[in-house]
């Protein structure tokens, strides 16, 4: 179970990993799927088929923390925010 | 017998057309017939212009009868009145009861509303005041979000907003006039230039992680008169400021386009990837990575950005900016500040 600061560790080792995946806009921090501890979140642009993904966009169900000889999973929640963020200017 | 919304609505076109209401012929013919109806409803129409034309009284309608705070089965004819007053200070009193041609008696409802007036926040407001639109010359239009000042500064007073609102993402220059309205709500200068220029964060382009905290900018308030401290609508000034965010909070901003809206808080540590046009590049986007963010619920629309994002106690705790479909991202307060070296100034 990762708590917040974990989390981010995660986020900071596999951002840019997760980022270069297709639809995803954005990562964050959200509440674990199974209400235990924290989830790292990726925020996809919108969801895809499996089979329309290859094995590289596909956005795995964990990621591994490595901190100080230690080894965490940390969950990972897909959300959908239905469409790219953009700034709110008319 | 109780009155249904059907008969309340032809009760209220009585009391206003009068004998040129649009009432189906047949209800006419079933009832009084057109000769009386005419005579009758034009009477009706006569006695209540005194009470429907009296200053107090600023819209009719149709809604359950509110007795002592609570909604009852009966549906009324609604008076909206800017305030209650006691019969004594009333020129003409709105009858508890009335009888209409066709439809019998119904009975009314005065509420109290408050002023009812234009909305000018997309027009020339002045003083200008956190909430109204406003921006660049090369800009539409965004929000104007909180007045602020310099930590240890002198008298000056700034509108605190985004970026991309005051400075056309990092494209203008310090100077530039900022109007109010903005252009995209026939904002023209020099007549509606409100403040100028000071300050932006400039973005950083980097691919490497997510180097940016906050698209802000500051602009010093050059018209006469000042700014309100007041946000519209609300009719307040923030208490303070809060650090304290958490999921599942509640927060509500007014902004250009939506007004007064809530959202709820989703995740405090979201990193958005958004485009900004390229300044090397014109007329091309440059994507900007942010840490840091707060992500929301939806709860604004384009124009709303630079709007002042207040908690449930009126603690400011962000700065608008951006939004998805489905979502609104603001920054962190302390990230504007701490980057801009300002405070709130209420």
């Amino acid at each position: 179970m990762a708590d917040r600061a974990q989390a981010k560790l995660a986020l900071d080792q596999h951002e840019l990993s997760l980022k270069s995946r297709k639809n995803v806009v954005g990562t964050g921090i959200l509440e674990s799927p199974d209400g235990s501890g924290e989830a790292i979140a990726v925020y996809v642009s919108r969801k895809e088929p499996k089979a329309d993904l290859s094995a590289g966009d596909m956005i795995p169900k964990s990621v591994e923390l490595v901190t100080e000889g230690m080894k965490l999973e940390v969950p990972v929640r897909v959300f959908d925010v239905g469409g790219k963020f953009e700034r709110e200017k008319l | 017998m109780s009155i249904s919304d059907k008969e309340l609505r032809l009760a209220l076109e009585v009391i206003t057309e009068g004998p040129a209401s649009r009432i189906p012929r047949t209800q006419i013919d079933r009832t009084l017939g057109m000769e009386e109806f005419s005579r009758e409803s034009l009477q009706v129409q006569e006695t209540s212009r005194a009470w429907i034309q009296s200053k107090s009284v600023q819209a009719l309608g149709i809604g359950e009868k509110i007795t002592n705070g609570h909604v009852t089965n009966e549906i009324s004819l609604r008076v909206y009145v800017e305030k209650k007053l006691p019969e004594a200070a009333l020129e003409t009193i709105v009858p508890k009861t009335l009888h209409i041609p066709t439809v019998g008696e119904i009975v009314t409802d005065v509420v109290e509303i408050g002023k009812l007036e234009r909305e000018t926040f997309r027009e020339r407001v002045r003083p200008i005041m956190p909430g109204c639109g406003l921006g660049h010359a090369d800009v539409s239009a965004g929000t104007f979000g909180s007045v602020v000042r310099k930590r240890n500064g002198g008298p000056e007073r700034y509108i605190l907003s985004n970026s991309h609102v005051l400075a056309n993402s990092g494209l203008g220059t310090p100077g530039d006039p900022i109007r109010q309205p903005g252009k995209y709500d026939g904002g023209v200068e020099p007549e509606d230039i409100v403040a100028r220029l000071v300050e932006f964060i400039p973005f950083d382009y980097s691919t490497n992680g997510s180097p940016n905290l906050v698209d802000a900018a500051i602009a010093e308030i050059t018209v006469p008169g000042g700014s309100a401290r007041e946000t519209r609508i609300l009719g307040t000034a923030p208490n303070g400021v809060s650090t304290g965010l958490r999921r599942g909070m509640k927060v509500q901003k007014v902004g250009r386009t939506t007004d007064h809206t809530w959202g709820e808080i989703l995740d405090i540590d979201a990193r958005p990837t958004i485009p900004y046009p390229n300044p090397n590049s014109p007329g091309t986007d440059l994507d900007v990575r942010f840490r840091d963010q707060v992500l929301c619920t939806r709860y604004t629309a384009a124009g709303d950005s630079g709007s002042e994002v207040r908690t449930e106690r009126d603690n400011v705790v962000g700065l608008h900016f951006a939004g998805s479909a489905s979502t609104s991202i603001f920054n962190k307060i302390e990230n504007v500040f701490e980057a801009l070296d300002i405070e709130l100034d209420i």
